[in-house]
């Protein structure tokens, strides 16, 4: 499929939104540190204006700024305007801007489970936007809620309408805040990375929603986001951000075509693409890591409870060889991560055979399955809870070498010689982690998982939680590391750009169980269930080629 | 490649071991209360050197003078002097507090740290803690001291015993939620033993937390001790203590109020500084104060 | 919902259970014979062996302790060495003080300490905080005795507003009643407000901080109405779990306040029998005592369910 940029023409639109030269600083004294420099950017009757950037690049900021919602005794406006239709924001009492909030212009969050009120009926939640703002009866107000409610689709009005926001699921509560938002058509919605936390298909959803509800009300859109797909899809204008500056905007088409600035370019260059890695050649050694139907049931229940047992992982069979990656992709609750953590005998498998290299690891006692953990390792997704925050570099990286009989001073030199392999100075040993960044310190998690010269690398969402160009250099990093030492490579992520990139063969999971296996170009570029298939076209911006700045030739999608 | 230069500067020693947010800021008052502590803790340890009057010496003809310049704060009604029984006194109190702190906090770690790691000795062992914290602690105390008699030691011991299962509850919190850490997984993974990850990745967590928690048991155990003195079943008045100074004085409670004011006042300065110390260790702990320096 | 209330009463009998066995063992595991504590240095052996007969105590200890069990269990606390009567009785009779003074004493304590403890919440880092913080730590500091006597040379003593002690039952008269109890219940509420004020700020500060905070401000919701409808609710669960552990201190304070006050409430029962060496009333106290915090704290779980619709297993 074509990738169609939205290319209407918004010149001769109403301005809704226009911020002017925005500076903001940190603290309340004259001199803080500019953490928004000169931002300005104006949004049109119904234009979706998308504002990219890494962390920390300003752009939640920004929208806390037009919002009002800065917190007053840290951040503070230092210069600019802000203008609502003809209303100057920044001059305005802080009463006047409250009376804005949710009529002229509302804001969605992120984390649909955290920006709703968990012991707050929801459709009471909507109503309060009603009766903050003064408008009609309690028996109105619910025929409204309940209008919107239906508007954004959900179903069972009444029942939902009683729900607590624990009960459903995380696409409806977004559809919740959404309803929340539009409810009294603000001029202005401030969409903040909205679907970053939902699975990809419900991302889908809310996406299309969004797109239709601005289509009918005639909304203006502010959508921040860090996802170069999500932005392909629903942009009509570009802002990308960096450091509290806008470097650049410019039409949707414009910016993917012909990117004018460096750091845009580095951020297209970035994503990775959805069309796979060149196969590499089959490999025939035995395999290191064989499981065999594993399986892992929880139980729950007893006394005065219902007997429960929940099926994380069913029946799963992989073989990975030497120098290989095998991806396991799927959306939250796949089992992926359960399957990951049995591997690794962190829990406790139920079911099945785990062989690692000539040995079954399945039943083994901690102190029989000790002497095989080096083997085996493990690289998580957090990268700021994956080290030991009271505990140097050097202690980290040296502790299982010494564990395993390394002298000291044998596993420092060779924990210096690591750092140095995954590109950090030597002298970083005596440094905490506070100290580094997110990608510096998934290099280090990386170093320590090496340092044992383990056969297996488990990577539990291990770049997940990077901006995309530091994805991009740690996906480099294990690939080198790969070649080098020979490692097999279990790679656990729910992005399928990322699995295309790094995995020779790919296990598609889906409510525990495995629905397709096969080599990485089968399984993305022909996928045979009706589920992979649903996964890969929910993939945003998928025509797209990002680093080269094209379409995806129909050939090569159907290679 | 922002990526591979460091980020920020290296952090303190105490501040580092604490987890402290580089560049955390105190108020005056903490200082305030700081000085005050030390104040009552030289002036009570040397005590010897302040006082002017012995202690104990009993003279009725010097029965329940008022303030002078011979007895700044008065006699009681033993002629004994309050000013001197008040520094002596602030002895036995503080040391049934720094001891009482001293002995809940290394029992509940260590109690704390099996419960929160074992789960089997988990359900019987907080079983027990929920136990003793359904006792009343001055009951418990009452109790104890009744049948063992008073003595500094089993006024130490009674007030341990109902102050133990907070600690423990507050350790194995600590342990439960810091073994689902990533680091923690990590350590299993690299083949470290499980003592030693107990003492090394999770025993850690709870230094801070224990600190704060060791000066609100330091206070409470002044308080109880003075509260089992008041009922009569405290330390013995030949070795004054602030609560049976108090207890002395409440015969000529409506006569002279002042028996009960002095040491009520000096032991509530004291414990008064000990909890502002503690809540200002606590707030510059709190996870959202990190949170909003990051 | 049913479900979580029979679970939360069937965990009450473990922890009853242990309670109960750490009453015995204190009796129990003294040094010496408890015979001849319990008798005192005055007495015979002949005495002593006939008291000890009668105690039961030549039996195994397993045997005494489940005798003691079986007479617990037919709701019979024994009979009290210094008067002849049933401990039961001794109870019925002075339960009704304390439990009136305690009573008057919560409604006051949440009732200052909650508004108390939002208004810290609210003007964070400023004055009316740094106000609060101080009387909640003073609060803390100061012994529940020395309060009673600071109040009794106020408003007794000094400007005679009200009785020095004694106690009247509100059968006497609701007026009579609190003239009598307002000082005791006073006493009692310095460090249960301090407590549950502190708890109410920190809980309210920690929901100030969350996203559907960051939600409602950006609904155009009140200030205040953020603070009481989506804040206070929310804080509710830390609130209450803290008025619950707070009872037992609340139960210590009541045996100092009666001592104070001179109420015939079971605090001066305890005491009179500590002095009197009476352990099958000292027994009966703590584990009626006991018994007390344990149904206050299952109330209180269950209510949980009311501010909170998540608690449901």
């Amino acid at each position: 499929m074509a990738t169609r940029f939205k290319t209407q023409d918004f010149d001769p639109a109403d301005e809704v939104i226009a911020i002017d030269r925005l500076c903001v600083e940190l603290g309340t004294a004259e001199g803080g540190r500019r953490v928004l420099d000169e931002v300005s950017l104006t949004i049109r009757l119904g234009e979706t204006a998308c504002l990219v950037g890494e962390s920390g690049s300003g752009k939640s900021l920004t929208s806390l700024a037009v919002m009002g919602l800065l917190p007053a005794n840290a951040i503070r406006v230092t210069s600019g305007s802000i203008r609502l239709g003809d209303t100057d924001l920044l001059t305005r009492s802080a009463r006047e801007i409250r009376a804005m909030r949710g009529s002229r212009m509302s804001m969605i969050f992120q984390e649909p489970m955290t920006a709703l009120n968990p012991v707050m009926r929801v459709g009471h939640q909507i109503a309060e936007v009603l009766e903050a703002h003064g408008i009609g009866s309690t028996s109105e107000r619910r025929r409204r809620v309940l209008d919107i409610m239906a508007q954004v689709h959900l179903p069972d009005v009444e029942r939902v309408y009683r729900s607590y926001p624990h009960q459903l699921s995380g696409g409806q509560r977004q559809r919740i805040m959404i309803a929340m938002a539009l409810i009294l058509e603000p001029a202005l919605l401030i969409a903040d990375e909205p679907t970053t936390a939902l699975d990809v298909t419900t991302q889908q959803q809310i996406l299309g929603l969004i797109s239709e509800l601005q289509r009918v009300h005639g909304t203006a859109v502010l959508f921040i986001t860090h996802d170069m797909g999500v932005v392909s899809e629903i942009a009509d204008t570009v802002h990308v951000m960096r450091q509290g500056r806008i470097v650049e905007s410019a039409p949707a088409e414009r910016l993917f075509r012909t990117p004018q600035h460096d750091y845009t370019k580095a951020l297209l260059d970035a994503v990775p693409s959805l069309h796979p890695r060149q196969p590499r050649p089959q490999e025939t050694r035995p395999p290191v890591l064989d499981v065999e139907s594993l399986g892992k049931t929880y139980e729950s229940g007893g006394f005065l409870k219902k007997h429960v047992a929940k099926r994380a992982a069913e029946d799963v069979t992989f073989q990975l060889r030497p120098g290989r990656t095998l991806g396991i992709v799927g959306e939250s609750g796949s089992g992926k991560s359960t399957v990951a953590r049995c591997v690794m005998r962190l829990i406790d498998p139920t079911d099945g055979t785990i062989r690692l290299g000539d040995a079954d690891i399945t039943r083994l006692s901690p102190g029989q399955l000790r002497s095989r953990r080096a083997k085996i390792q493990i690289v998580f997704q957090d990268p700021y809870r994956s080290l030991n925050p009271r505990r140097k570099i050097v202690s980290s990286l040296i502790e299982g070498p010494i564990n395993f009989g390394l002298p000291r001073n044998q596993a420092i030199e060779r924990a210096r010689t690591l750092l140095e392999t995954v590109g950090l100075p030597a002298d970083a040993l005596d440094c905490y982690p506070h100290q580094f960044s997110g990608g510096q310190r998934q290099r280090i998690a990386i170093a320590r998982a090496v340092a044992m010269e383990p056969d297996v690398i488990v990577a539990d969402e291990a770049v997940s939680a990077l901006d995309v160009s530091v994805q991009d250099q740690v996906l480099h990093l294990l690939e080198d590391l790969q070649r080098d030492l020979g490692i097999a490579i279990l790679f656990i992520t729910h992005d399928l750009r990322v699995a295309a990139q790094i995995c020779d063969d790919v296990i598609v999971m889906q409510h525990g169980k495995v629905v397709e296996h096969g080599t990485a170009g089968d399984v993305l570029v022909s996928p045979r269930h009706a589920y992979t298939r649903a996964l890969i076209e929910a993939a945003p911006g998928r025509g797209w080629d990002f680093a080269a700045g094209r379409e995806i030739a129909r050939e090569e999608t159907n290679a | 490649m922002a990526d591979v230069s460091r980020a920020t500067t290296p952090g303190g020693g105490i501040a580092r071991l604490l987890g402290l947010p580089p560049g955390t800021r105190i108020g005056v008052v903490p200082w305030i209360a700081l000085a005050m502590l030390l104040f009552i803790v030289l002036v009570t340890v040397f005590a010897p050197l302040f006082s002017p009057h012995d202690p104990i010496a009993l003279s009725p003809l010097n029965r329940l003078k008022p303030s002078s310049a011979e007895f700044p704060l008065g006699t009681d009604a033993y002629g004994r002097d309050v000013l001197s029984r008040v520094l002596y006194g602030g002895q036995v109190s503080l040391l049934i507090g720094v001891a009482t702190a001293a002995i809940a906090v290394v029992a509940g770690l260590a109690i704390g740290l099996v419960a929160g790691f074992f789960r089997l000795a988990d359900a019987l062992i907080m079983r027990v803690m929920d136990a003793f914290m359904a006792i009343p602690p001055v009951l418990l105390a009452v109790a104890l001291v009744a049948i063992h008699g008073a003595s500094v030691s089993s006024v130490i011991l009674a007030i341990t015993f109902s102050e133990i299962p907070r600690v423990v509850r507050l350790v194995r919190s600590i342990v439960l939620s810091a073994r689902e850490e990533p680091y923690v997984e990590a350590a299993i993974s690299l083949g470290t033993r499980m003592p030693v990850i107990l003492w090394r990745h999770l025993m850690p967590n709870t230094l801070a937390p224990l600190i704060v928690q060791a000066t609100y048991i330091c206070a409470s155990a002044i308080l109880i001790e003075a509260i089992l003195s008041f009922l009569g079943l405290g330390i013995g008045t030949e070795t004054p203590s602030w609560g049976n100074i108090m207890a002395d004085g409440r015969t000529y409670f409506m006569l002279k109020p002042s028996l009960i004011f002095w040491p009520g006042l000096v032991l509530s300065l004291c414990v008064l500084s000990i909890n502002i110390l503690g809540d200002t260790a606590r707030d510059m702990l709190d996870p959202r104060m990190r949170k909003r320096e990051a | 919902m049913l479900g979580y209330i029979v679970k939360r009463i069937l965990a009450v009998i473990p922890v009853m259970a242990i309670v109960a066995l750490i009453v015995f063992l204190i009796l129990r595991l003294t040094p010496g014979d408890p015979a001849a504590i319990i008798a005192g240095d005055t007495a015979t052996p002949d005495q002593i062996a006939s008291l000890r007969e009668s105690m039961g105590l030549n039996e195994p200890i397993y045997v005494q302790f489940f005798q003691w069990i079986g007479q617990l269990l037919h709701g019979d606390l024994g009979t009290s060495l210094l008067s002849g009567t049933s401990v039961n009785a001794l109870i019925a009779d002075r339960i009704w003080p304390t439990l009136n003074i305690a009573l008057l004493s919560i409604v006051m304590s949440v009732a200052i300490a909650v508004p108390l403890g939002t208004l810290a919440a609210w003007r964070h880092g400023r004055f009316g905080d740094h106000v609060v913080m101080a009387i909640s730590v003073a609060g803390f500091s100061v012994p529940a005795f020395v309060v009673g006597y600071v109040l009794i040379k106020v408003f007794a003593a000094d400007l005679r507003w009200l009785p020095v002690q004694g106690y009247r039952a509100p059968s006497q008269g609701m007026g009579e009643f609190l003239r009598h109890a307002i000082l005791p219940a006073m006493t009692l509420t310095a460090a249960y407000v301090a407590l549950t004020a502190r708890m109410t700020r920190a809980s309210l500060l920690n929901v100030l901080g969350e996203d559907y905070i960051r939600t409602a401000h950006a609904k155009g919701v009140k200030d205040v109405t953020v603070l009481l409808r989506h804040g206070l609710r929310n804080a509710a669960v830390p609130i209450l779990t803290v008025v619950g552990t707070g009872f037992a201190m609340l139960l210590s304070g009541v045996v100092v306040v009666e001592s104070v006050f001179n109420i015939p409430g079971i605090g001066r029962l305890t005491i009179d029998a500590v002095m009197a060496r009476d352990y099958p009333v000292i027994q009966g106290m703590i584990l009626l005592t006991s018994g007390i915090y344990v149904l206050v704290n299952l109330l209180i779980d269950i209510a949980y369910t009311v501010f909170d619709p998540r608690i449901r297993y």
